[in-house]
């Protein structure tokens, strides 16, 4: 058996390269670009550290599960194993559907290696030991419950004083180990440390860390300490995994990137590291000024090691040269995509409408869209439109928001990912996981974690082991109580049924059998009311090809031939569109104003430390970045004065006025 | 990596609770010594239940294996086993990351490991395992790989050596090898499209891949192919639809290992001894044993990654008893010497073989007894540490026959060694009947090897219930016995105290005497350790309290023995004499005259010759009925009389 170091040390061959294209469907010669010398390759070769610094559509995921499935081939070690560590589990769900099909592929997605989220991480291999050590049984990692659960264990004074500041339980949130729960704004001024309240507060989150209830940042706080306390520890994290693969680096905030360089790369005996991200796109996490992301001055992409991927399969020159010059420093993107002949030219449109009309903006741009798209590639397609601002702020300038542009607009709808806010909605949540397959483990899954946590809300006291499986939970729990078993297994047989009420009226006889079996639960101790959680939802749709429920505009509304999906830059982020429309919003002025310069090309990168500019410059890179076939940017006819626009019609910007829902091109 | 810790719950004869088993392993080998039943062959078994043995041992759990309570009551249902290891190396550290608790700064891997018997009515029985992490078994569940890091080698007992190192399907043989690195990374591989100039260069797997290349190439297979395509197949076929018949060697196309495996398993492995150049064939049970635990041991070896632990029962199983001294000595050079405690090599073996036993370091030993365990090291015992020391070079194979007695008598001369089993069989208490061994440790130590039997912490973890009776001699005469045994001064009178290494009994002044026996006794007393004290010699009180006329003929047949062997004398005019001078003493006080008998011990009869006739001349009054054990019983000195029946106490041997 070789070691790590050995296996690391063989060259990666066009073989081994060619058997990761063939294990994951792509061809041969994928990565090797026009002329066989793509940065991908150099990529692919690596066994060093190296930084990725990856522009939009450059295939990242691609390359990094190509890169996973060569590694995979040749690893033996059954005690070391590979991290990949990313900031949302779609990540690993993604990478997981492209290796599942190749059986040595397979092998990197369980044991030794890990895949997974940095919190998982530093939860699963640090924290959670190390809390374990300390005697405590940890029931819960959830900031609703264990903030409520803080909440609990005030005095009913104290708690409604809580409950009416801004930060409301949010004030419990702890800062260090030592459970201070740092500076509270409180009626007039500061909370001074040495109150009863104050301390009230800090014995209220000593006592639900010792009971096992913590919110996700306290891992943090406990890895450090786990860290601090054993010397050894990254040691055997490094020793466990020698090559550490980061994906979205630019994503990473402060803390996350210290405590990875810690445990990682400080001092002696740094792993193999390389990263994947692009600073451009630096929407999320840190919140520095600089953003070099340089903890430690670790920072990314560090020149000596960094193998830049500038050119993209997602969009043509045209966008490319445009988009390129809004980041803050600019890769040099290459367009790689060929638009037929007909086509040349018109990738990218500035559309102007007057003040009042803000609400034609749309319709204007999905009748574009119905003369520029077949039908079958409206089908296929995702069309969106976006804006840095979704929600109302209440600003007078208008459109300030997303929301201005289209009434229709419901910025609740946007927490897709998040956890339901009614019990109705987890029973939804599991029938829509559950869609189309006939297994009904989707749905007992959520239905059992829905029940414990309406316990968990009647009585934040009483106590539930955590377990990853909550319907065999919940099926423990009741063990010796088949009467309430059965019950939960009827409610499970009808949602599977398709009985699920449709109406407020048919969910009100369902609440008391449900509110019974989770009373059940809670073993005599006495119950509040949950009745937020209980309280009837209206459903909200989910169309086509865009499997996410959210906000979607029909076009025209009777006879739909045009669906374009409706939301922020954010929610966006890492997608591709057939067509990206970008509307202007504001804060603190317009968005797009702000950085008219860029657009018309009169200045490019931008190094001063001007945060809301940079701000800007990001969110709109990322936004440019998204289509493959159309960008177009709404802006007020008055942003720009005559000689902008003839700037903005050489650098290829096509120039629209928005009449009657419909636009006439500038000659 | 070190297997610090074991506890069993509810796994068939251990109970839970106070009735649990708890176990702290010594590091590096761990010998489970006891006698049968006790309880060994079920830690071994537990250990392999929670981490799985390589090899084609699988073993689950069964329903016998649920405990049944002795006191009635069903059988439990949940088996727990808890498994804690220390010493990790960074490996280790790295192996089982998510599944450490840091104590006292240091990472230890705990596991929990439960198997619950679940039922649907009598047909349908199923048990769920688990087996996960943490101190109090709240981490992760252990994955397959991870636990596979921690398979252990299990050597069983009476294993069939002969059939594991011959060739054949699924031989351990070939598991061996194949894992032996040697065997893969040496030589080429066969390249069907380059015949090799030297087949000597090539792997063994191109060896096997080149043999079958030359099969399916040869001529004379060639033909047969020919013969049967042209002159059958190609008759029965359709015109245009030709059947063609290829011939090839089974196997070949598989994948490498499953090649490399049919070739290893037509390997066998058997003993030469060097330059014997065909040997005969089968060397006996014993030598292939050796064999078989070498090529383990060979494998065991070769892993770097996770626990290398070997699981052996009773490796003494045809072994001679300087045979299982070189095997314990090279195990505990591989287990110890050769790589340090966080790689070392950990040995758990049960044994019933003193010689092993007397192999090991006390420390190594750990004594089974009624479901409980109790180690031998230095933490553990009331033994000091020149204790350790002395007992080290002289607990022999002899002596190491304590470990697995019910009751033990320790003795300090071969007189007692060879009478006391007559005596306590005539009174109606065979020792061997009662699991008693007698051990003479001679004139030195009796106290030390009391002490082996006294734990530390009796109270917390159980007294070590085995009734140890130690039999001594208080060397106070009467005072009588200096006149009688010519130990006064020409004058006649008796030396001043500080004169002479001797005591008499009105040397101590009121309850001095007592007070020197009670100090004599507690030089070895206290939990189940007893010392039994001698009004003076085992010689003298046997002839004090009943026995005078027996013990002063055996002395004078002892006297004679090297002529009644060279048949110079007859037992019988001995006997004679002996009966007619023993007549003199019948008109001394009791003291004088008990005295006068031990006297012709001190003037050159041998105790132990003298032990021997004496007990054939019990044994044959016995025999005529003239020595009823009630009587025998009368006439049996205190401290005899308490020591057998203290040592043979454990008659129904109650649980502890």
């Amino acid at each position: 058996m070789i070691g790590v170091a050995e296996l690391l040390a063989r060259a990666v061959s066009d073989e081994d390269i060619a058997d990761a294209c063939a294990s994951l469907g792509l061809p041969a010669l994928a990565f090797h670009g026009a002329d066989g010398e793509d940065a991908r390759l150099a990529v692919l070769r690596s066994n060093g550290s190296i930084d990725v610094a990856a522009c939009p559509g450059s295939g990242k995921t691609t390359l990094l599960v190509a890169k996973l499935a060569i590694l995979a081939k040749r690893w033996t070690s059954p005690a070391s194993g590979v991290c990949v560590l990313s900031h949302t589990n779609v990540a690993r769900l993604e990478i997981e559907k492209r290796l599942g099909a190749d059986p040595a592929g397979r092998a990197i997605l369980s044991y030794p290696h890990f895949i997974g989220t940095i919190h998982g991480f530093v939860n699963h291999f640090i924290a959670l030991p190390w809390l374990r050590s300390q005697g405590i049984d940890v029931v819960a990692i959830d900031d609703d419950i264990c903030l409520r659960r803080r909440l609990h264990k005030l005095t009913p004074p104290q708690r409604s004083r809580v409950l009416q500041t801004k930060r409301r339980e949010g004030l419990l949130r702890i800062v260090d180990a030592n459970h201070d729960v740092g500076d509270v704004a409180w009626g007039g001024g500061p909370l001074g440390k040495h109150t009863a309240t104050y301390q009230a507060f800090v014995a209220a989150c000593q006592a639900t860390t010792a009971e096992g209830y913590f919110c996700h940042d306290d891992m943090m706080i406990w890895a450090a300490q786990a860290l601090e306390r054993n010397p050894d520890l990254r040691n055997a994290v490094r020793q466990r995994f020698p090559v550490l693969f980061l994906d979205e680096v630019q994503d990473n905030d402060d803390v996350q990137s210290a405590i990875l360089h810690r445990v990682f790369m400080e001092d002696d005996r740094p792993v193999v590291r390389q990263r994947f991200g692009d600073m451009n796109q630096a929407i999320y996490g840190s919140a520095s000024a600089t953003d070099v992301n340089g903890t430690n001055g670790d920072v990314f992409p560090n020149a000596a090691i960094s193998i830049p991927v500038a050119n993209s399969h997602r969009f043509g020159p045209q966008i490319a040269t445009l988009a390129d010059g809004l980041a803050l420093s600019p890769p040099g993107l290459i367009g790689l995509r060929e638009h037929p002949e007909a086509e040349q030219g018109r990738q990218a449109a500035i559309l102007l409408f007057d003040a009042q009309q803000a609400t034609d903006v749309l319709p204007a741009f999905a009748h574009l869209l119905t003369t520029r798209f077949s039908p079958a590639e409206r089908a296929a397609g995702v069309f969106a439109a976006v804006g840095a601002i979704h929600r109302d702020t209440n600003r007078p300038d208008t459109p300030n928001c997303v929301a201005h542009y289209w009434d229709g607009y419901d910025h609740e709808l946007t927490r897709i990912e998040g956890r339901p806010a009614t019990l109705i909605g987890y029973l939804r949540r599991g029938v829509h996981d559950a869609a189309g397959t006939g297994d009904v483990h989707p749905i007992a899954e959520k239905a059992a974690d829905a029940v414990l946590r309406l316990a968990t809300m009647l009585n934040p006291s009483v106590r539930h082991p955590n377990l990853a499986n909550r319907f065999r939970q919940l099926g423990r729990l009741l063990e010796h109580d088949t009467a309430t078993l059965r019950r939960f297994h009827l409610l499970c047989s009808k949602v599977a049924t398709g009985e699920l009420p449709t109406n407020a009226g048919v969910w009100q006889t369902w609440k008391k059998p449900i509110t019974d079996i989770a009373t059940a639960l809670l073993a005599g101790a006495a119950a509040e009311s949950a009745d937020d959680f209980m309280a009837w939802e209206e459903e909200r749709g989910a169309v086509g090809v865009l499997a996410t429920p959210g906000n979607i505009y029909s076009y025209p509304s009777m006879e739909t031939a045009v669906r374009i999906k409706v939301g922020s830059i954010h929610s966006v982020k890492g997608e591709t569109h057939l067509a990206t429309l970008v509307f202007d919003t504001h804060y603190k002025g317009s968005h797009l104003t702000r950085i008219k310069d860029w657009l018309t090309g009169a200045r490019s990168g931008l190094t001063a430390n001007k945060p809301e500019l940079r701000k800007s410059l990001k969110q709109h890179y990322v936004a440019v970045t998204r289509p493959s076939n159309l960008l177009c940017l709404a802006m007020r006819s008055d942003a720009f004065t005559d000689a902008e626009i003839v700037l903005l019609r050489s650098r290829n910007w096509n120039v629209g006025d928005i009449t009657n829902q419909q636009i006439v091109w500038r000659p | 990596m070190r297997l610090a810790e074991i506890q069993i719950e509810n796994f068939r004869t251990f109970g839970e609770g106070d009735a649990a088993f708890r176990l702290i392993l010594p590091a590096g080998i761990a010998a489970l010594v006891g006698e049968n039943d006790s309880g060994k062959t079920a830690i071994v078994d537990a250990i392999r239940l929670v981490l799985g043995t390589r090899g084609q041992d699988y073993f689950r759990v069964g329903e016998a294996d649920f405990h049944q309570p002795p006191d009635g009551g069903g059988a439990r249902n949940e088996i727990r086993i808890l498994l804690r290891f220390d010493a990790l190396s960074a490996g280790d550290r790295g192996a089982f990351l998510e599944h450490l608790t840091y104590l006292d700064g240091k990472a230890h891997l705990f596991l929990h490991w439960k198997a619950v018997a679940g039922s649907r009515g009598p047909s349908r029985r199923f048990t769920t395992v688990e087996c996960r992490s943490g101190a109090t078994g709240g981490g992760p569940a252990l994955e397959a790989a991870a636990r596979a890091l921690l398979c252990a080698t299990y050597l069983r007992p009476l294993r069939d050596a002969d059939q594991a190192l011959s060739a054949g399907r699924g031989s351990r043989l070939a598991q061996i090898l194949q894992q032996t690195e040697e065997i893969e990374s040496v030589g080429e591989d066969f390249d069907p499209a380059a015949f090799p100039e030297d087949p000597a260069t090539l792997s063994v797997l191109g060896i096997g891949d080149f043999a079958n290349e030359l099969l399916e190439r040869q001529a004379g297979i060639g033909n047969a192919r020919a013969r049967l395509n042209d002159d059958y197949l190609a008759k029965l076929s359709f015109e245009g639809d030709t059947l063609k018949g290829a011939i090839s060697v089974s196997g070949a196309r598989g994948d490498k290992s499953a090649r490399l495996r049919q070739l290893l398993e037509k390997l066998e492995l058997d003993l030469r001894d060097d330059g014997v150049v065909d040997p005969p064939p089968g060397r006996g049970l014993g030598s292939n044993n050796l064999l078989f635990m070498a090529s383990e041991l060979l494998l065991l070896s070769q892993e770097n990654e996770g626990y290398p632990a070997l699981l052996i029962e009773e490796p003494e199983a045809h072994l001679h008893p300087q045979r299982q001294h070189l095997l314990i000595n090279f195990l505990k050079q591989k287990a110890i010497v050769d790589r340090g405690a966080e790689h070392g090599l950990q040995v758990l073996m049960t044994t019933h073989s003193p010689s092993l036993a007397s192999s090991l370091k006390l420390e190594n030993l750990v004594l089974v007894r009624n479901g409980r365990a109790f180690p031998m090291g230095p933490e553990h015992t009331l033994l000091a540490p020149d204790d350790y020391a002395f007992l080290e070079r002289f607990l022999d194979a002899t002596k190491a026959n304590l470990f697995f007695a019910r009751g033990v008598i320790i003795v300090e001369g071969d007189a007692e060694n060879i009478l006391l089993p007559t005596l306590a069989r005539l009174i109606g208490r065979d020792l061997a009947r009662h699991g008693v061994s007698v051990v003479n440790v001679g004139g030195t130590g009796l106290g030390r090897y009391g002490r082996i039997f006294q734990r530390r912490a009796a109270d917390e973890q159980g007294l070590l219930n085995v009734p140890v009776a130690c039999m001594t001699d208080m060397d106070v005469m009467p005072d009588c016995a200096p006149a009688i045994l010519d130990l006064t001064a020409p004058d006649g009178l008796v030396p001043t105290k500080s004169n002479r290494r001797w005591r008499k009994k009105d040397d101590f002044d009121g309850d001095g005497l007592e007070k020197q026996r009670a100090s004599i006794a507690a030089r070895a007393n206290g939990q189940s350790v007893r010392t039994f004290v001698a009004e003076w010699t085992l010689e003298y009180d046997l002839a004090h309290f009943g026995l005078a006329r027996e013990v002063w003929i055996a002395a004078d047949l002892a006297i004679a023995d090297e002529r009644i062997h060279a048949g110079r004398v007859t037992i019988a005019d001995v006997l004679r004499t002996s009966i007619r001078n023993f007549r003199d003493l019948s008109d001394l006080a009791p003291e004088s005259r008990s005295t006068s008998v031990y006297a012709k011990y001190r003037g050159g009869a041998s105790k132990a010759i003298a032990a021997q006739y004496l007990a054939a001349l019990l044994d044959r009054a016995a025999d005529r009925g003239r020595l009823p054990p009630a009587t025998l019983r009368e006439f049996l000195p205190p401290y005899v009389r308490a020591t057998i029946d203290y040592a043979t106490g454990n008659a129904g041997d109650a649980p502890a």
